[in-house]
């Protein structure tokens, strides 16, 4: 049996090291492809498998190679979730004042009853997105300011920890203020029975959780992704 | 010369190599050793990672190409602000070789 390609075999490595970024395990694998050829056929006439090995070591540890590229892939995916957090957090504001503006223009009946639960239910709901903005903001300016360093295993952990822990308290808070919206229209739709002009608070409604939804499961995307990226050095 | 004092200055070795044109990974290392007259030696995959965090930044842009062999190439080019950056980070250490050399030939540093 042929012993494998020692060039196809140092690939191989550095694409496992790279797995956490398929996308980018393929640019840096041809890259790396390319240089090692280019090595060999620029070698002193040795063995073609000589040549490689020697290119190999040259070029360094797949291992070492790849730190680099986790600790900036970890930046970078910790300000994308920041990024993405401050945007569902905008989104659904917007959807909640787009209601607002549609109950004023149709001129929205409202029960005594509904009215008396919305002077309870209203306020928390304001407080809860209230927090939400604040902590989505404040993860998302956090995220920005993460130490960059050559090295994820020199990253230290605890400041995107508590980046990850401001993403999950305004995913909640945005989850709670969602939630009694939830409660609130679905209350009012009731009262007042389904009609076309029902849709677009039902609508705006279902997109609030759906934002909800699609944050919250981009973030524990991104916790398994980090707990990846972050385990493998240790 | 030693690798960790070396990878401080990375990004501005890799700039400083590409100031002269469009090169791809492995003749930017050639660039660097001519240039450094062999004394800069790293282990020639470290200027990867640091290709892409420039990239990243805009300092560099990058496209693909076919080399004389066929094999995909990736060939990197100083972007305006790359430029920008190299001559920002050249002063910087000019003045920093200025002190450092008045420092240690004891007649002190004297102002450009």
């Amino acid at each position: 049996m042929s012993r494998p390609d020692p060039i196809d075999a140092y690939l191989d490595k550095l694409a496992r090291e790279l797995a956490f970024d398929p996308a980018l395990a393929r640019r840096v694998c041809l890259e790396v492809h390319d240089h090692l050829r280019e090595a060999v056929d620029a070698g002193p006439g040795e063995a073609p498998p000589d040549a490689a090995r020697r290119a190999i070591v040259r070029f360094g540890h797949a291992r070492e190679i790849a730190a680099p590229y986790r600790a900036l892939a970890i930046c970078t995916r910790m300000r994308r979730a920041g990024a993405i957090v401050v945007l569902g957090v905008a989104a659904i504001f917007l959807a909640m004042e787009g209601r607002v503006v549609w109950y004023g223009l149709v001129q929205w009946p409202v029960s005594r009853e509904l009215q008396a639960l919305g002077a309870i239910l209203l306020p928390v709901d304001r407080y809860a997105f209230l927090a939400a903005a604040v902590l989505a903001i404040a993860a998302w300016l956090r995220s920005l300011r993460l130490p960059s360093p050559a090295d994820h295993r020199s990253m230290p952990r605890a400041p995107v920890r508590r980046c990850q822990y401001l993403f999950a308290g305004a995913t909640i808070a945005a989850a709670v203020a969602v939630a009694i919206e939830l409660c609130l229209t679905g209350l009012r739709l009731l009262e007042t029975g389904l009609s076309s002009s029902a849709l677009l608070p039902a609508a705006s409604v279902l997109l609030e959780l759906g934002l909800v939804a699609g944050v919250a499961v981009y973030l524990r995307n991104t916790r398994h992704r980090l707990d990846q990226q972050f385990g493998v050095a240790t | 010369m030693e690798g960790e004092i070396l990878k401080g200055h990375l990004d501005m070795i890799v700039l400083a190599a590409l100031a002269a044109g469009p090169a791809h990974g492995y003749a930017i290392i050639q660039e660097i050793r001519r240039r450094s007259g062999g004394a800069f030696d790293l282990p020639e995959g470290t200027i990867y990672p640091a290709l892409h965090r420039l990239e990243k930044a805009g300092l560099l842009s990058s496209r693909w190409t076919s080399g004389d062999s066929g094999r995909k190439r990736r060939v990197y080019s100083l972007t305006r602000r790359g430029s920008r950056a190299l001559v920002e980070q050249r002063a910087v250490w000019d003045r920093f070789a200025d002190a450092i050399r008045g420092l240690l030939s004891g007649t002190g540093h004297v102002p450009a």
